[in-house]
């Protein structure tokens, strides 16, 4: 195979594992925001919390994948706990201030985070073997592998019980209209914490991804996650699962791309880049519906 | 008596929308609630279905109280309300908004059975089955939503605004379709701004103005009230 496309494909590969473990995190971010309308300024700190427990849990004698899931668990009843006590009272208040609760959230989280593990980067453990896959002339490691498999998985978990489950489908009634579907029967304080649990377990998976892939860990990553997963929600369409799904796919492809052709500088921005393009032709994301508002 | 109200008073915002407002409806009959865009009907309904909290009174359904109960446990006691405005689920295939409505019961087979049935009273819905229910027309939408209101198989079935923006013919079917449930033995309680229509299907009626009852009586009668003909029925 030529050299340079050896490079590319290897690039392309490097690009879909990062891709899919922002698509993890912008799974449970659009959904929350969907189901609100409310941009959760706290996700990436709910999930690197997340991630500092099961860095902890990691260390003790736990299955590696229990102790994710269980700190996934945990991710998810932190961001329950936030809608509960934070967003529930001021969801009717005018739409800014869910938004200030959120940041103020997120603040208290990195806080108590800082105090437990300490404002320092820290080394994250990886979760599997680092092992090198040789395919003919080309080489892929473990790592990606890992991280495709798991976003996969995400993805398929979430449409069985978006799509196929009586409570998912209720979800998809509550995203739609509230009101009308508590006058359903469905259950919509129940629906709710749901979702916000759902945000937090998947965005502890992809934290967890992230930190083991990067080998670290450090609160200031949460704020990080933030914008990446509002990226790929941006780029997907907001509101859009799957436009959110593939907007993370696309968004570490393209920052993978730029970094190895245009130079690293071009990493962070080329996402930003890419949103103020396609924002101008195509105001809702690149997967997005356009909505009809109401008058 | 299947529900009464007493002493109703629910504000809107900062607006007392409904005062004192004492009514009652009994097993089988047809009651309207007339009267002109603004007046507290909307907010009537809601405060019993459970999505508006009165500050005063008491709703009581099966003589038990319900007041301040959230919608679901509501619906599940078998009150049922048909919202404004129709508010399908415009995303979601017009068969899943049937078996939304059913999201109480548990009974499979039996929900299928009932989706069934109301295909066959509205053939439109059988036809647009797997149609995003956002494509349906106006009346069309008002078909869906009575229907997906009834699946829960509620022993009172609310009806907010029915003819709301429809053209007349479309209000016609709608109306007949009324007749229908009504004849099947469904108590309904149906809010209008339509008096004519809302009168001519009714039992009983009531007339609300700024937030009270200004009149209530037989429907026949309030069809022949001068002060009904002069405010509400156009002369």
């Amino acid at each position: 195979m030529h050299p340079e496309l050896v490079y590319f494909l290897k690039q392309l590969i490097n690009g879909l594992s990062v891709g899919g473990m922002y698509a993890v995190i912008a799974i449970g971010y659009s959904m929350v925001y969907s189901i609100l309308y409310m941009m959760n300024f706290a996700h990436g700190d709910i999930y690197i919390f997340g991630t500092f427990i099961a860095m902890a849990l990691l260390a003790s004698s736990l299955p590696p994948w229990l102790a994710i899931l269980l700190a996934a668990v945990f991710g998810g009843v932190i961001a329950m706990t936030v809608e509960r006590t934070v967003y529930r009272p001021v969801r009717h208040a005018n739409r800014i201030v869910p938004m200030i609760s959120a940041l103020g959230a997120a603040l208290v989280l990195r806080t108590v985070a800082q105090v437990i593990w300490g404002p320092q980067q820290i080394v994250y453990p990886s979760i599997i073997p680092e092992n090198v896959i040789q395919l003919g002339d080309f080489q892929i490691l473990s790592q990606n592998i890992l991280s495709i498999a798991v976003a996969g998985a995400c993805v398929l978990l979430f449409t069985i019980l978006i799509k196929f489950t009586k409570i998912g489908k209720a979800t998809q009634c509550v995203i739609q209209d509230i009101n009308t579907s508590s006058l359903m029967g469905i259950p919509v304080n129940t629906i709710i914490p749901m979702v916000y649990w759902l945000g937090g377990f998947f965005g502890v998976i992809g934290g967890v991804m992230i930190s083991s892939y990067y080998s670290v860990i450090s609160i200031e990553m949460g704020l990080w996650g933030t914008c990446k997963a509002w990226a790929a929600a941006q780029l997907g369409g907001v509101g859009s699962f799957y436009g959110a799904f593939l907007g993370g796919i696309l968004l570490g492809v393209l920052e993978t791309l730029a970094a190895a052709y245009l130079g690293a500088g071009f990493k962070d921005s080329i996402g930003y880049i890419a949103i103020v393009l396609i924002l101008l032709f195509r105001p809702q994301g690149l997967f997005g519906k356009k909505k009809a508002v109401k008058v | 008596m299947l529900l009464k109200t007493d002493n109703i008073c629910t504000n809107y915002g900062a607006v007392e929308a409904i005062r004192n407002i004492n009514m009652y409806v009994e097993e089988g009959e047809v009651v309207a609630f007339i009267g002109h865009n603004g007046a507290g009907k909307t907010t009537l309904l809601k405060t019993i279905s459970g999505l508006l909290r009165p500050v005063k009174g008491t709703v009581t359904w099966m003589g038990e109280n319900i007041t301040g109960r959230p919608p679901e446990k509501i619906v599940r006691a078998g009150i049922s309300q048909c919202p404004e405005g129709r508010q399908v689920f415009a995303e979601s295939t017009v068969y899943q908004n049937m078996e939304m409505g059913a999201y109480t019961r548990k009974d499979k087979q039996a929900i299928r059975e009932d989706i069934e049935k109301y295909e066959e009273i509205f053939p439109i819905l059988k036809e647009r089955r797997s149609q995003k229910a956002g494509l349906l027309s106006g009346g069309e939408q008002q078909m869906l939503a009575i229907a997906r209101s009834l699946m829960s198989r509620p022993k009172l079935l609310m009806l907010d605004e029915p003819s709301l923006g429809l053209a007349p013919v479309v209000v016609n079917d709608v109306y007949d379709v009324i007749q229908k449930i009504k004849q099947q033995g469904v108590t309904i309680l149906l809010v209008e701004q339509n008096a004519m229509k809302a009168l001519e299907v009714s039992d009983r009626a009531y007339v609300i103005s700024t937030g009270e009852i200004a009149l209530e009586g037989k429907s026949e009668e309030l069809l022949q009230n001068d002060a009904v003909k002069k405010a509400y029925l156009g002369g």
